[in-house]
């Protein structure tokens, strides 16, 4: 356990130092400061944060990221093409659908990227069905959106993130809550 | 040529903002116009970053313009949904012809 604490004050020390001015000696010390006290602060969040980086993980992430660029160019533009000379037209749809997607983090994830790529905004996303209600330019965008190749992706990330779950060991807390989850005020089964 | 790229960056840039301006007065209700703002935010802020990532003179400045484009790519979805939603919320009227669709 203090390993991940350990972890997380680099985490957080390190980019304090990417975003700091200078290194010297002051802004060192008031880093040290920062994370020392970030760390106490988000100490419920320490049982899920990773202490070693897998490979595969990393290539899942960049794949997914690889998706989002190339469709946000290509969004991009078709949103263009329909600002300036109107083809397709504007036409509004209203889309409901439900990703097959299971964690919170998973669907936020993706609720990022619909509305990072143009043409598509997430409105809502019910936590207990895991719909999504979102607003698209046109009927072609959400019919792309309802096959977009990036659900399988986090979805391939997930059970990943499932398989190492259930292969660490014990963190010594009564319920497993993801980072994103306890965010979002998840609870454990008894409601704690 | 780095410089020429770089500048192209900039101009493609530059080109996504003035789509989103324009497109801010062809749609037709605040849901829509979100999407022309998106053009900007997502492709228009990219381009800069990467024209910038091309120019920059060190390793240190490349990793900072990362962490920025992550945080906008991260923050400006949020507000984006946040906004949508309360006009939801609050009755903001949808374009006369919006379809529901069900996926």
């Amino acid at each position: 356990m203090h390993r991940r604490y350990f972890v997380l004050f680099l985490l957080l020390f390190g980019f304090w130092l990417v975003i700091a001015a200078e290194a010297d000696l002051e802004h060192l010390l008031v880093g040290v400061v920062v994370a020392m006290a970030t760390v106490w602060l988000w100490r419920g969040l320490v049982p899920n944060v990773p202490i070693s980086l897998s490979a595969r993980g990393l290539l899942l992430f960049g794949r997914c990221l690889w998706t989002l660029i190339w469709s946000i160019v290509d969004s991009s533009i078709s949103v263009a093409k329909t600002l300036l000379f109107g083809k397709p037209p504007v036409e509004p749809v209203m889309l409901t659908v439900r990703p097959a997607l299971e964690t919170n983090w998973g669907r936020v994830f993706l609720a990022n990227c619909i509305t990072l790529t143009p043409g598509s905004v997430t409105i809502d996303v019910d936590p207990e069905t895991g719909v999504f209600i979102v607003h698209a330019l046109n009927p072609e965008i959400a019919a792309g959106l309802c096959s977009w190749k990036i659900i399988d992706e986090i979805r391939a990330l997930e059970l990943f993130g499932k398989e190492r779950t259930a292969n660490a060991p014990a963190s010594g807390r009564p319920y497993r809550v993801d980072s994103v989850g306890a965010l979002a005020g998840d609870h454990g089964p008894d409601g704690s | 040529m780095i410089r020429f790229l770089a500048n192209l960056c900039f101009a493609g840039s530059f080109i996504s903002f003035a789509i989103t301006t324009f497109g801010l007065f062809r749609v037709p209700d605040a849901y829509n116009r979100m999407h022309a703002v998106s053009v900007a935010d997502s492709m228009g802020v990219g381009l800069a970053v990467l024209g910038l990532l091309l120019l920059s003179p060190s390793w240190a400045v490349r990793i900072k313009l990362v962490v920025v484009l992550a945080l906008f790519w991260i923050i400006n979805p949020a507000t984006s949904h946040v906004v949508l939603k309360a006009g939801m919320v609050r009755g903001e009227p949808l374009a006369a012809g919006t379809k529901a669709m069900k996926g």
